[in-house]
């Protein structure tokens, strides 16, 4: 998994690729702390490029999101295919965090 | 030198025992991987089998042996002569069978109906309220097509992946 950034008017978007696994997805939630450090609050998480979520990647997304939250910003996702989007689907986070179809609508929300 | 058309074809174990902790998962993946490409299983369910590998690897490593290091054997069913699907079986499909010899446990029909019913309504709950265990196992029953048997001191996972797998969906 690697992750690589850049702001984009209020969001750091986040693109995401690779396999969120049991053995790198830690480095997700890592990145998002390192930006909430450096002061950005809202992030969207692009998923386009991710070709492989397990429930370790959960919770990780999971613990990154209520992390974000609390500090009174948000965690959005963009690009969901594949394994990506049934996972999201079967596990009831397709409802929990605010997903969109395309970059493009995640940026244009308040 | 041999022929070599004989260099080119895989030569791939049908079976293979490691230790029961994380370290194991690239090379059981792997196996899987190329067994599932052998057997020509289409993308989505290969994306599955990685899945509900994962998933079910992982409790073993951390469940099926508390406090000490066990073993976990990934291996092939044959799925009839010569590698040609049986009676019924579509093509493009393939079996593994997964067997620890840890505390009995049958990862496919939680006993405890109140802990599964509980989990159903997490995964409605709100970002707060959500608890992050058993997200593995919820994955592995919903994905999964397979059984599981008790056999002497061993769990034995048998599981399915291909055309007839697909779960009935509600969506």
């Amino acid at each position: 998994m690697e992750c690589t950034g850049s702001k984009q008017g209020a969001f750091y978007v986040l693109e995401v690729t690779g396999r969120m696994d049991a053995l790198t997805s830690q480095g997700f939630e890592t990145e998002c702390q390192g930006r909430l450090e450096a002061g950005d609050k809202r992030i969207v998480a692009d998923l386009s490029g991710l070709e492989y979520i397990s429930s370790a990647g959960l919770r990780s997304i999971l613990s990154a999101a209520k992390r974000l939250k609390a500090a009174g910003g948000d965690l959005a996702f963009c690009g969901l295919s594949g394994i990506v989007s049934e996972v999201f689907t079967v596990s009831g986070f397709a409802k929990l965090l605010p997903v969109y179809a395309t970059r493009e609508e995640a940026l244009a929300r308040s | 030198m041999p022929p070599a058309t004989e260099a080119f074809v895989p030569q791939l174990a049908p079976r293979l025992r490691l230790p029961a902790h994380e370290e194991s998962l690239p090379a059981f993946r792997e196996l899987a991987l190329a067994w599932a490409g052998r057997a020509g299983l289409a993308d989505e369910f290969v994306q599955r089998l990685d899945l509900v590998l994962e998933e079910t690897l992982m409790n073993v490593f951390h469940h099926a042996y508390p406090g000490e290091l066990g073993e976990v054997e990934l291996a092939l069913v044959p799925s009839g002569q010569g590698g040609q699907p049986r009676d019924g079986e579509p093509p493009g499909s393939l079996s593994v069978s997964l067997t620890d010899w840890g505390v009995a446990f049958d990862p496919l029909a939680p006993e405890d109906q109140a802990l599964e019913e509980g989990l159903e309504a997490n995964l409605e709950a709100g970002l707060e309220a959500r608890a992050p265990g058993g997200m593995g196992l919820f994955l592995l029953r919903t994905l999964a097509r397979g059984s599981y048997a008790r056999v002497g001191a061993a769990n034995v996972l048998t599981l399915t992946f291909g055309p007839e797998s697909a779960p009935v969906s509600g969506a």
